[in-house]
This record gives structure tokens, sequence and C-alpha cells, in this order.
């Protein structure tokens, strides 16, 4: 257990007059309100916009039948993208437990690794994917194996692409959870003999939420499935909303674009709900069952014995998959490179957007990170379940919700901005960040606060001398998840199209189409670069925080 | 945690900064549009690395800033229609430019254009104008056949001719098409129902779907999947087979149904319009004058993304159809499509 800071030893900060107001109801408002309106604005209002649109549409409320072909629609769609999930548990486990349990520089990179592995966009990393295929096409066929659009291989190539992306989620999930693990009970079990198999019990929780974080992840990934003609439910989604067709929205004599965007929009809905329920339902499952499942009610924060290190099998596997998912792509990228351009060139190229990206980046972290240690503070119930009810909706229809939103004029500066696309990108990803900050909240954290609230600390005096010094770093690596999140988005994106300033990734979009590969190749580096620059940055904080800490 | 939290500021701040649009006071006297601060707002589907040059040089000329807004192979032209759709109550944009003319023509039946005929464009046909001059046509794009030139597929690819000869059992698993509810392919679905009717339309589908066509998310997947060998062949738009021969990929192009007796191939042709309630209506129309002159058009058939001048004699027996009737039927088209590709019944 931590030892816990003296109750009249409160830092001398710029928010001491919040101490003295600590109990009174503006501190828990003020304290709120971040997680409250950022969580309202960027996932409440889309949603109330597609709720109205859905409800103001009574006659197409019949488009809420399943079709046998939407069945097995919605069957692919999920099978496809649990697979991407066990396969990115497997590949993340040795590397989580090399991130919890291990020493010295290999977890540290294996840290590194695996955020940064996740900050690779799926589309440069499908790229680099594509070129190592093409490379070794002529052994794939020498051995029988086919890439035909839409056949087993060709399905499982789109898996792995989705699951060497997503490794690194269920291994900084469950790394963390490793570190917070008691080690005597862990040392009890070996004792027993049942070393591993009492870790996994204790895991088992988190591996689950990895689970389905990575499904729901996977689920919204169609760019990946779609050009090799592997459709699903998002396909039919999109379609739905562009034509109209297979609804049954009237055709009114003005082709393809139908009666109306709100109503198109409305049966592109309506065509989501069986996914939306079946995701919902699989959420509510891994929520419930990681809650029923974790067998640790104490955090442990500090050292743990030589004998719980993990094993020499475990880093070199976690080593390889990082090398694998990681380092081949980009090395085929690297390789596929024709021309390399002048500095100057790549500037003039370059330099736009990944400004673009990179303001986008700081504008979302910051947010969520806002909304993280707000969230963690005090309590509020339902922030969690709408973020995670905006990001189910998807991107396209948050996107196109939001256009409508601004469309009045007084919304021009909203729409002339990035501010539109970063609400998107907030209203998507905003989840992970509240996630986390209602980890602390978690029965684990319980004796932690009950022990404050014993001194006479309020909510606010606990979470800044008690939670937050525990928590920050997962609450940081929450905020910038949701960042970089929005920096590799394409379905919001894509459909904001945000020009002031432009982003990276339409770009990327749409040198992928022109096949021109070596634009698309520099871009694609440029932006795991620009993740990089921004993660070592962030490690030298960490690494200078904790040296103060100890001297 | 606290030297993180200013570290974490500081990047933010330096980033926010470095996005801080710096718009110095135009010099005493001169008006707006010379003093480069007037702009002008173009929504435009044509491939942004061809785009972006000649609104380049349209700056360059008139001193007009241009801000493009274009979208992505993933999204083509339908995003940037619903974008149209979105700001209908307060439009944004001033110029579209769309890569085809199926939703153009459906924009211009809603009201989204008001007429106008761009200065250089008296010598485009009749044909190539919208009712009323509320849309011009700039350069022809085609619909032809992609085949591999890999010698394993040459024997089955000699005999495709026309799209009909797609149905051919020879080609069963070995042939690919744009989703029809994405891209120039509805429009090439809605061509063929238009034109042959539904029970033809219907056998052809029927066909498709014995060969187990694969119908992948965009004509450019369709291009690179027969470079790459995973296809034979399979209809996609002519811009995207010429990318992927200046690419030195095994791939190339047939114009389909040229013979005797045949109906020709659908021709695609971009089109651009000033926006009803533009912004900026002036520097909008400047831009439709320069962007509609034959110069622009013939330096984008050069790039070999378009196909053809809509000035001049096409040299390929193009599909007599009636553009309009096939942007009307296009969702029934579609639909139809889909209930025999996909097994739907």
């Amino acid at each position: 257990m931590a030892e816990h800071p003296a109750p009249n030893t409160a830092p001398r900060t710029v928010f001491t007059w919040w101490y003295r107001a600590r109990e009174s109801m503006w501190s828990r408002i003020f304290s709120a309100a971040p997680a409250v309106l950022v969580t309202l604005i960027c996932c409440g209002l889309p949603l109330v916009w597609t709720a109205a649109a859905i409800l103001c549409n009574p006659g197409l409320w019949s488009d809420l039948r399943l079709t046998p072909f939407r069945v097995e629609l919605l069957a692919r769609t999920l099978g496809c993208n649990i697979l991407v999930a066990v396969v990115a548990v497997v590949l993340g486990l040795p590397a989580a437990f090399v991130m919890g349990r291990g020493r010295g520089r290999v977890a540290g990179v294996m840290w590194v690794l695996a955020l940064g592995t996740l900050t690779l966009p799926s589309l440069a990393l499908g790229y680099g994917w594509n070129q190592v295929m093409r490379l070794s096409q002529p052994m794939l066929s020498a051995m029988g194996f086919s890439l035909s659009p839409g056949g087993v291989t060709d399905t499982l190539r789109c898996v792995w692409i989705l699951a060497s992306w997503l490794w690194g989620i269920p291994a900084c999930i469950v790394g963390l959870h490793l570190r917070r693990l008691d080690p005597d009970l862990q040392l009890a079990a070996a004792l027993f003999g049942a070393a591993r198999r009492a870790t996994f019990r204790m895991l088992l929780g988190p591996i689950v939420a990895s689970l389905a974080i990575v499904l729901l992840l996977a689920t919204q990934e169609f760019a990946v499935y779609e050009p090799s003609g592997v459709s699903v439910m998002a396909t039919e989604i999109r379609m739905v909303f562009a034509t109209g067709a297979f609804s049954s929205l009237p055709i009114h004599g003005t082709g393809v674009l139908g009666p109306d965007q709100r109503e198109r929009a409305a049966a592109a809905m309506m065509t989501a709900l069986p996914l939306l329920a079946a995701i919902g339902l699989l959420a509510v499952l891994a929520i419930r069952a990681s809650g029923r499942l974790a067998l640790t009610a104490k955090v442990h924060v500090g050292d743990w014995p030589p004998i719980l290190d993990a094993g020499a099998w475990a880093r070199r596997f976690a080593v390889g998959v990082a090398v694998v998912c990681g380092a081949v792509p980009l090395a085929a990228l690297v390789f596929s490179l024709r021309t390399i351009d002048t500095p100057q060139r790549l500037w003039s190229e370059f330099a736009e957007p990944l400004g673009g990206s990179g303001f986008v980046f700081a504008v979302v972290a910051s947010i969520a990170l806002a909304a993280a240690l707000s969230a963690s503070a005090i309590r509020v119930h339902g922030v969690l379940g709408l973020s995670i009810v905006s990001f189910l909706l998807g991107g396209e229809m948050a996107a196109i919700a939001l256009i409508r939103i601004s469309s009045p004029p007084w919304m021009t500066w909203a729409r002339d901005s990035s501010v539109l696309h970063a609400v998107a990108c907030l209203g998507r990803f905003l989840f992970v960040a509240l996630a986390v900050a209602a980890a602390t909240w978690s029965p684990a954290w319980e004796d932690l606060r009950m022990q404050a609230r014993l001194y006479g600390a309020g909510p606010l005096r606990t979470a800044m001398n008690i939670v937050w010094p525990l928590a920050w770093p997962a609450l940081c690596v929450g905020a910038l998840l949701v960042g970089t999140l929005s920096l590799t988005e394409v379905s919001a994106t894509g459909t904001l199209i945000p020009q002031h300033p432009p982003v990276l990734t339409n770009k990327l979009l749409a040198w992928a189409h022109a096949a021109r590969s070596d634009r698309m190749i520099e871009g694609s580096l440029l932006t795991v670069a620009l993740v990089g620059i921004m993660l070592s940055a962030i490690l030298l904080a960490l690494r200078t925080s904790r040296r103060r800490q100890t001297l | 945690m606290r030297h993180f939290l200013y570290l974490f500021g500081t990047i933010s701040l330096v980033l926010f900064g470095s996005n801080c649009e710096h718009k110095p006071a135009p010099p005493t006297g001169m008006s707006p549009a010379a003093s480069g601060t007037t702009e002008v707002v173009i929504y435009s589907s044509i491939d942004e690395p061809d785009l972006t040059p000649l609104l380049k040089r349209f700056e360059e000329q008139t001193g007009i800033k241009v801000r493009a807004v274009t979208d992505t192979e993933a999204t083509k032209t339908a995003v940037l229609v619903e974008r149209i759709e979105a700001e209908k109550d307060n439009p944004q944009a001033d110029v579209y430019w769309g890569n085809e003319i199926f939703h153009t023509i459906n924009l211009a039946k809603r009201g989204f254009f008001d007429p106008y005929r761009p200065k250089y464009a008296e010598d485009v046909p009749a044909r190539w104008r919208g009712k009323d001059d509320l849309y011009t046509c700039i350069g022809v794009r085609a619909r032809v056949i992609a085949f591999s030139t890999r010698s394993e597929f040459k024997d089955v690819v000699a005999k495709i001719h026309g799209l009909k000869d797609l149905g051919d059992p020879s080609l069963r698993n070995k042939i690919g098409i744009c989703h029809p509810g994405f891209g120039t392919a509805s429009g090439h679905f809605a061509a063929m129902y238009v034109l042959w009717g539904e029970p033809k339309y219907v056998k052809f589908m029927n066909a498709l779907h014995a060969n187990n066509i694969k119908l992948l998310g965009g004509n450019s997947a369709i291009a690179d999947q027969i470079a790459d060998g995973n296809l034979a062949a399979g209809p996609t738009d002519n811009d995207d087979v010429a990318e992927g021969i200046e690419e030195h990929k095994l791939i190339g192009g047939v114009t389909p149904d040229q013979g005797d007796g045949d109906p020709g191939t659908l021709l695609i042709p971009g089109s651009a319009a000033l926006m009803h309630g533009a912004p900026h209506p002036e520097a909008a129309k400047q831009l439709l004058d320069f962007l509609c002159d034959a110069a622009i058009e013939k330096e984008l058939i050069d790039a070999r993304y378009l196909g053809y001048s809509v000035r001049g004699t096409i040299p390929v027996k193009a599909m007599d159809v009636d553009y309009v009737q096939c942007a009307h039927d296009m969702r029934h088209a579609v639909e139809t499509a889909l209930t025999i590709l996909q097994g739907r019944q």
C-alpha cells in the first residue's frame, strides 16, 4: 500500500483557494465542469442531432428489420473483428508482461514501442503491409497462397494489419494493471505453483476489457477492409447514407440524393442500430466481466520481488512482436521509396499539413487531459457512457451531424477552423481518457480515497494529493492516446476535410488513391516521425519528473 | 507531474501559435483583390495532385487566394455533395468542380447552382452544358476495362472487347468492379440500366454474379488489384489505368464496346458550377473562367487525368445515354445490381 501524504502538507499553488472552498458546491461544479462540458459538446450534441433525425422520421423505423444479408454482414463484421481482437491480445500479452513486470531498458523500450505502434496511422501501416505483401508476393504464390480480393488469405491480411496496429492496447492496459498488481498475492500463488494461473485470473478483467476496446476500434476501421471487397456493416451504412438504397426512403424523382440528407442520415442510423446494439451489448458484458473478474482489490504502487520478473521467453516474444509489427511495415515503406526529395521540397510539401495535424493533436490531447483530470476528481455519472455511445456512432455520422449543427452563419468560425475536426475527434475518442479516469473510481482505489476522507480531505484535495500524483501517468497516457488517435482518424477527417489548417490524413488519402507512392511513403514516415518526436518529449518529461521526485 | 504539464502546455502553445494566421493589412490605396486578400472557395473532387498546381497558377495570375476543399478516394464526390447539402442555408463554397456529372445534375435540379456561362466556354457544345448554363463540363473521362498484362492471364483477357465479355465463364473469380454504391461506378451501372433496359441489365448482373465478380471499394482498388495480379480484369476509369501504366505496373486498358453495333463506352465529364448564394460571386466567376479555358483542359489531358476534350471530336464510340435519366434511375440501378451481385434475394 502506498504511503499517503500528510493531510496538512498541501502545496502552495495557484489552486490554493480551491482548497479553502473544497467542500463548497462551486468547487464541485468547477471541478466537474471540464469533463461535463467537453462530453456534452463533443459527444452529446451529435448524438442529440442524430436522435432527433431518427425520432422525426418514424416512417424509417421499418428499416430496423434485419434482412438475411444484413445478418450475414453483421456476423462477418463481428467475426473478423473478434479475430482481430484475439490476435491483438495474443500479440500484446507477452509485451504486457515485460511492460508490467520487466526491468531495465527493455521494459522502457516496450512501453515506447507499444504506444508508438498505436500512433501509426492505420492508413500508413496498411500501406506498409501492402508493400510487404507486394515484395513477398512471388514467395506467397509459390507457397500456394492467393491474395484474391475478399478471399480467406486476403481477409486474414486485413485482420493481421488491424491486429498488428492495435496490439499496443492490450499491452498497455494489461501492463498497467500488472504494474499495479499486489505482488504478495502473486508470491503466495507462486508458493503453491500456481503463479501463472493466478496472475492470469487477476488479469482476466483487463484482458476482457482489452478485447472489447480492440473490437470496438477495429469495427470502425472499414477503410482496411473495403478496398479488398470485404464488405462490412460500415460499407452498408455508408451506402445507405450516400444513396438511400435499401432503405424505405421514397424516391421523389431526385435520383441518387434521395429526399433529404437528414432522412438519409436517419436511414443510415437505422441500418447501423443492430451493429451498435451488438457492440453495446459486448461493451456492457466486457465492463461487467472486468469488474467481476478482477480479483485484486488493492492498488500496489511499489516494487516487486525479482522472482516475479518477466521471463526471458516473454522478453523475446515481446521484442519480436514489436519488431515485426512496427519495423517490418516501416522498412517496407523505406524500401519502396524510389526517390528521396530534398529537405526544401519536403518542407514545402508537408509543412502545412504537419502543422495542422500537430495543432489538432495539441488541442485534442489538452482538452482530453483536462476532462480526464476533472473526471478523476469528481465522479460524474454518465459522461463515460455518453462518450462511449458517441464513439459507437462512428466518425462519418458524427461528422455529418457536426456539419449540420455548425450550418448557421454564426457558427462559420467553427467551420472555418479546425474546431469541428477537434470536436469530432474528441467525440470519437474521449471515452479513452474518461475510461482511464473512471478506473480511478474502481474498488481498487477505494481504500486510498477512503483513507484520505478519514483525514478530512474533500474530493478535490483527495484528487490533487492522492489520485493525481498516482494516476497522472495513466491519465496522461489516456489523453495522449486520444491525441494520437486524432492524428490517425480517417472517417470523420475524410468527411470534414479540415482546411484551416489542413491535416496530413487527407493528404495521405489523396496520395494513396493517386498511386503517388513516394509522396504517400514520405507522408507516412513524416507522420511517424512527428508522433515519435512528441512521444520522445513526453518520455523526457516523465524521466525528468521522476528524477526530481527521487531527489 | 508539474514539469510534465509545463512541457505539455509549452508544446500546445507552440503548436497553437504556429497555426495562428498573420494576415497583413493591404497596402494603402489597393483594392482587396489587388492586394491578394480576396478569396474564393472551391469544393472539388478532382485529384488533389492535379488540382493544386492549377489553383496556385490562378492565385498568381489574379491575386485571389483560393481555398480548396478536396475529397479522397474513400469518399469520392459524395462527401462534398453532403457538405454542400448540409450548408444549404449558409453556403460556404463559391465554385463546385466535380469529377463526374451525375451528382452535379442532382445538385442543379435541387437549386444549388446559379446560371453562369464562363467566358472561355463559348466553344463548349450544348451537350456538355447544363440546362440554363447551370454547369459547364471540363474534359471527359471514359470507363475502360483494365486488364492484367501478366502472362498467366494472356488468354483470358484477349477475349475481352466489351462489358458483356466479363460474363464469360473463363473469367470466373478473376474480375472485379467498384462497389455500385460509390463513385463513378454508380453512374456506370445507371447508364447500363438506362441503355439496356431492366431485363438485359438483370441478365448481365446475373452473369457477373455467376462469375463471382468482386465488389471493391474504389476504382483505384480495381486497378491496384489487377496490377498486383490478384484479378485479371475489371471496369474502371481511364485515369486509374493511365496512372498504373505511368508507374510501370503490369496493367493495360481497353475501351469497351467499340465495334459495329456495339453501344460504346460511358463518358464521364467533369463539371464545374457557380454555387447559389456564393459568398464571393465575382471571384468565383473569375475562377470558373480560368478553369473552363481550353488550355486547362488540355493540361489535364496531357497529365492523363482526363481522357478527352469536350470541345473536339471524341475519338471513342460513346454510349448514347441521357445523363439526366441516369441520375434519376441511379438508386434503382444500384439496388437492382446489389440485390443480384450480393445475393440479397
